[in-house]
């Protein structure tokens, strides 16, 4: 009989223990790693990136980001890792809680759209279809 | 006392095994309420409810909902207003506690169907709640909240009428049966599933509920058809309203409309027989085959669905040992026990509700059947203990059986918690970006009460802690559930 009680009763421990140490913030079933703004955006904890946005992280410079990001990459704009996650949503989140970005933050961040296939992103950030050729030559201009 | 007529002894009841019975399965509900309590307030199916009755009348919004299209759900919309206007502000506060109150109601709802009187039903109780909590139907019950859960309210009150029926019959019984009848049948379609309840128990001789009460519900039932398909005009859910599975892919409206619009009646059927069988078998899920699709097409069939139908197929057919054996000795006997007829209620609820799954499938229009497969499971795992009581070899073969399936439960049960925190985490990203939302929904904030409602719970949501369901997955959890 033991043997049967056992498996369940075990889950119900478990289950009471993780909502006891919840109660005074010691649960570990529901502790977050806590990344940069960045790093959240790429991570696709969308939720984690507002909540560091609505504290007051500047949301213009860049960010360390790790395994989440390209090769090489150590560090990103919210903007840039938003075009990167070719998440329009987002864009329009980090717009609306007040990112301002200048033309030249809008059309990197429309570039790396246009590189990851989101026409969407990259006309919304600039207001119109820009091609790959086009942020080709920008690079090009820049250098 | 019970008269044990397997052993031929009879037993005095030790009330100590009932207390511990009720306090495991509240222990529980309260462990799964903290986990629910940990999901936001939720932004699709709830935000734009909570701004539509923002500024309703309690006249107004009731009478409207009268005249909805394949829907008739008035009271559903009064919850939502009164559990509004209850929160004055605390809203996350407020929902979570409706929330947990209904799982607490619930526990105490199915332990006491259960009946414990001594050590051996005790210890069938884990398995039981295992198998409540742990299967695919419940998940919807505490997953989601439009702020109040419907679904969790159905399998409340169908267990509440079930209880009233078992118990010893008073004069308000009839009248709170009514009650609780009027009032979820005009919640959401599934509350036909009391009255089922309700004329299975009295049927089979349960007289908790009188006749004359049992015949109010269904004269209730039968204004209540008179009124949908008459003069209000509400009809039936169609094919229109939602995708749903059929085979192995779901199909959207309008795939639904071309292929059985003509002839719903065959694809009524389908959704009638996968609801049945989604509960014994843990296949199809919401209509859709995967297991069988993946085995078909030789592809991995992945170990959490290894052990979902395992554990389905181990439950199901202790469930069919113990009905045959019910039925060889009421052959012999030509008695029943109140076990046995809770048991006839649980199957007919069990049926009624695939019946009303006709329009489309859902896993979680299934929680009140599931949650009667769980109590027949109790009945099936007891049986199998007492059995296991009478010679060592039969003592061996029932341990393998119960401790295989007790294990599966116990797995499948874990997935829940897992399943809450991915929840928290999706909800949490979805107010992320909740004003692009509204923009794409043309929701319109009108007022600045509604821009101070919807910031407040976006600030409330972003708060709360969601760890990301991803990152630093342990191996383990590829044997749960999570879909």
């Amino acid at each position: 009989m033991a043997a049967v009680v056992a498996p369940p009763l075990l889950f119900c421990v478990w289950l009471a223990g993780s909502s006891l140490l919840g109660l005074v913030h010691r649960d570990p079933f529901w502790r977050e790693e806590q990344v940069s703004l960045s790093e959240a955006i790429l991570r696709d904890d969308y939720g984690q990136a507002m909540r560091l946005a609505i504290e007051g992280h500047d949301l213009t410079v860049p960010y360390p980001v790790g395994r989440s990001a390209p090769p090489g990459v150590t560090a990103m704009t919210p903007l840039d890792a938003a075009a990167l996650e070719r998440e329009l949503d987002v864009v329009k989140a980090l717009l609306r809680q007040g990112l301002v970005a200048d033309d030249a933050a809008r059309r990197r961040a429309a570039c790396i759209a246009v590189a990851r296939e989101a026409a969407d992103v990259a006309e919304f950030l600039v207001g119109h279809v820009i091609t790959r050729q086009e942020c080709a030559a920008g690079a090009e201009v820049q250098r | 006392m019970s008269i044990d007529i397997a052993s031929a002894t009879t037993t005095v009841p030790d009330p100590r095994w009932r207390r511990a019975a009720y306090v495991y399965g509240i222990v529980v509900a309260l462990g799964i309420a903290y986990m629910v309590a940990m999901i936001p307030v939720q932004v699709s199916d709830c935000l734009g409810n909570l701004l539509q009755i923002q500024h309703d009348t309690w006249t107004r919004l009731i009478v409207n909902h009268f005249w909805n299209t394949g829907f008739l759900r008035p009271l559903l919309w009064a919850q939502i207003k009164g559990a509004f206007d209850l929160a004055d502000g605390h809203y996350w506060l407020t929902f979570k506690a409706i929330h947990a109150a209904q799982l607490v109601l619930l526990a105490g709802l199915f332990v006491r169907l259960l009946r414990i009187e001594r050590a051996r039903d005790f210890a069938a109780v884990p398995v039981a709640v295992a198998v409540l909590v742990g299967l695919h139907t419940f998940s919807g019950t505490v997953r989601e909240a439009f702020p109040v859960n419907s679904f969790l309210t159905v399998l409340v009150c169908t267990f509440a009428v079930m209880n009233l029926s078992l118990s010893r019959w008073r004069w308000w019984h009839d009248a709170l049966a009514l009650v609780i009848y009027l009032f979820i049948l005009l919640t959401v379609e599934s509350g036909l599933l009391v009255v089922a309840a309700l004329v299975m128990a009295r049927l089979v001789g349960l007289r908790g509920v009188s006749w004359a009460g049992v015949g109010a519900c269904l004269l209730l039932t039968l204004g209540y058809f008179y009124l949908r398909f008459g003069p209000l005009a509400v009809g039936a859910p169609g094919l229109i309203e939602r995708s749903t599975g059929f085979g192995f892919q779901v199909l959207d409206p309008p795939e639904l409309m071309a292929r059985f619009g003509a002839h719903p009646a065959a694809f009524y059927a389908y959704n009638i027989v996968c609801s049945i069988i989604t509960v014994f078998f843990a296949e199809p899920r919401a209509g859709v085959w995967h297991a069988t699709h993946a085995i078909v097409s030789g592809g991995e069939v992945p170990s959490w669905l290894v052990i979902n139908l395992v554990s389905s197929a181990l439950a199901t057919a202790l469930v069919v040992w113990y009905g045959r054996r019910r039925v060889v000795a009421w052959w012999r006997t030509r008695r029943i026990d109140d076990d046995d007829r809770i048991a006839m209620v649980c199957g007919t609820v069990l049926l009624a509700n695939a019946v009303l799954s006709f329009p489309y499938t859902k896993d979680a229009i299934m929680s009140t059947g599931g949650a009667c497969f769980a109590v027949l499971t109790f009945y099936a795992v007891r049986e199998m203990l007492a059995v296991g009581e009478r010679g060592i070899l039969k003592g061996l073969g029932a341990a393998v059986v119960l401790v295989a399936l007790s294990g599966t439960w116990a797995v499948r049960a874990t997935a829940l918690p897992h399943l809450l925190r991915e929840q928290a985490f999706k909800v949490r990203n979805d107010w992320a970006t909740v004003y692009p939302w509204l923009d794409a929904q043309h929701i319109e904030l009108k007022d600045a009460d509604a821009r101070m409602l919807v910031e407040q719970l976006r600030r409330e949501a972003l708060r709360s802690p969601a760890p990301h369901p991803n990152i630093g997955r342990s191996p383990w959890r590829r044997l749960l559930d999570l879909n």
